[in-house]
């Protein structure tokens, strides 16, 4: 199996069993999948590191993006706290 | 390609059914795990859009039989000549563009290290004695440079950083690279190599296309002339020993 192939299917393998442990312990707040799968992304991405650089170039800008969910999560889970307030 | 058709097929496919399962989960179905399915799904979609990418223009067959062909044409030339001398891999700096290996036409007991840039000619004086003739030729490590962006540094960390970029990454050539320095010797270790090894003349001298390219690369890092000192195989790895000649001052 080529690297590129280990990476697809190793991500397909942590998110199923993400999902599925996550939903059988009945957890309801989505940004708490988003953020597990986004941090799973980084790490198997970076585990599979280095790809052909086009490759690489797709994933990083695809990672600045998933980062940014990562952040806005972080952010309302922050004002959440100071303010009180039910955001997500 | 079939690959790369296959990788785009089937990310476009994944990015759509997670765009619309997400969707649908989240608006009509309101359940929260099928939601976070569906994003993942369309995760998936994307990186594997993104693979699509790596695969090569032209395929492996095509690749193999370009290189065999090139290397048989070499291979040729120096059987003809009946060289038997080890090439010394020069870097960039001594030569006119781009890294290339030396072939000496005589045997020496000590290998050329030129003090000045060689032209770029087939055959090149390298020293002041008349016998201080060689090859000068283009290897497959030569071109491995203009993939590399960059010069490599000349510390071990950046050297096998390097030769995992081009020998993992770029060429998928293995799974991974280790190297050791100690002292004028570098010992890089190939695990799972997809190269295979052939035992013609042309391996004696220039050592089999992956030693090369490791070659190639050092002795562009390190900015010194290196030769292929030994190279075996062992338990799925391939064991590539390098000399570095230092430049006497």
């Amino acid at each position: 199996m080529s690297i590129p192939e280990r990476c697809l299917v190793s991500l397909a393998i942590v998110y199923m069993l993400t999902t599925s442990a996550l939903s059988a312990l009945g957890e309801s707040r989505l940004d708490l999948y988003i953020s597990v799968y986004i941090l799973e992304y980084f790490v198997i991405t970076l585990l599979h590191s280095p790809l052909n650089p086009r490759t690489q170039r797709v994933l990083n800008v695809f990672g600045y993006g998933l980062f940014a969910v990562f952040m806005i999560i972080v952010a309302l889970k922050v004002l959440e706290i100071l303010l009180g307030l039910r955001l997500l | 390609m079939k690959d790369k058709t296959s990788y785009t097929l089937l990310g476009s496919g994944l990015t759509f059914a997670g765009a619309m399962l997400s969707y649908s989960s989240h608006f009509i179905l309101r359940s929260t795990p099928l939601t976070a399915l569906g994003i993942s799904t369309l995760i998936l979609g994307v990186v594997s859009l993104a693979l699509g990418r790596s695969q090569p223009k032209i395929s492996p067959e095509a690749t193999a039989i370009l290189l065999e062909s090139s290397l048989e044409n070499v291979s040729a030339i120096i059987e003809e000549l009946g060289l038997k001398s080890k090439a010394v891999y020069l870097p960039s700096s001594m030569t006119s563009g781009q890294p290339q290996a030396l072939i000496p036409l005589h045997l020496n007991p000590n290998p050329p290290n030129p003090k000045t840039p060689l032209p770029k000619r087939l055959v090149v004086k390298y020293g002041p004695n008349p016998e201080d003739l060689g090859l000068l030729i283009t290897t497959p490590g030569s071109t491995v440079m203009s993939m590399l962006g960059s010069k490599p540094g000349s510390s071990p960390a950046d050297i096998e950083s390097a030769l995992s970029s081009v020998v993992t990454g770029t060429m998928d050539l293995a799974d991974s690279v280790k190297v050791t320095v100690s002292g004028e010797r570098i010992v890089v270790e190939v695990s799972n190599p997809r190269l295979e090894q052939r035992d013609i003349w042309v391996y004696k001298c220039l050592g089999s296309p992956l030693a090369s390219i490791v070659a190639s690369a050092t002795a562009e890092a390190l900015g010194e002339p290196v030769i292929i000192d030994n190279e075996w195989y062992e338990k799925g790895k391939s064991i590539i020993e390098l000399k570095v000649l230092r430049q006497e001052l």
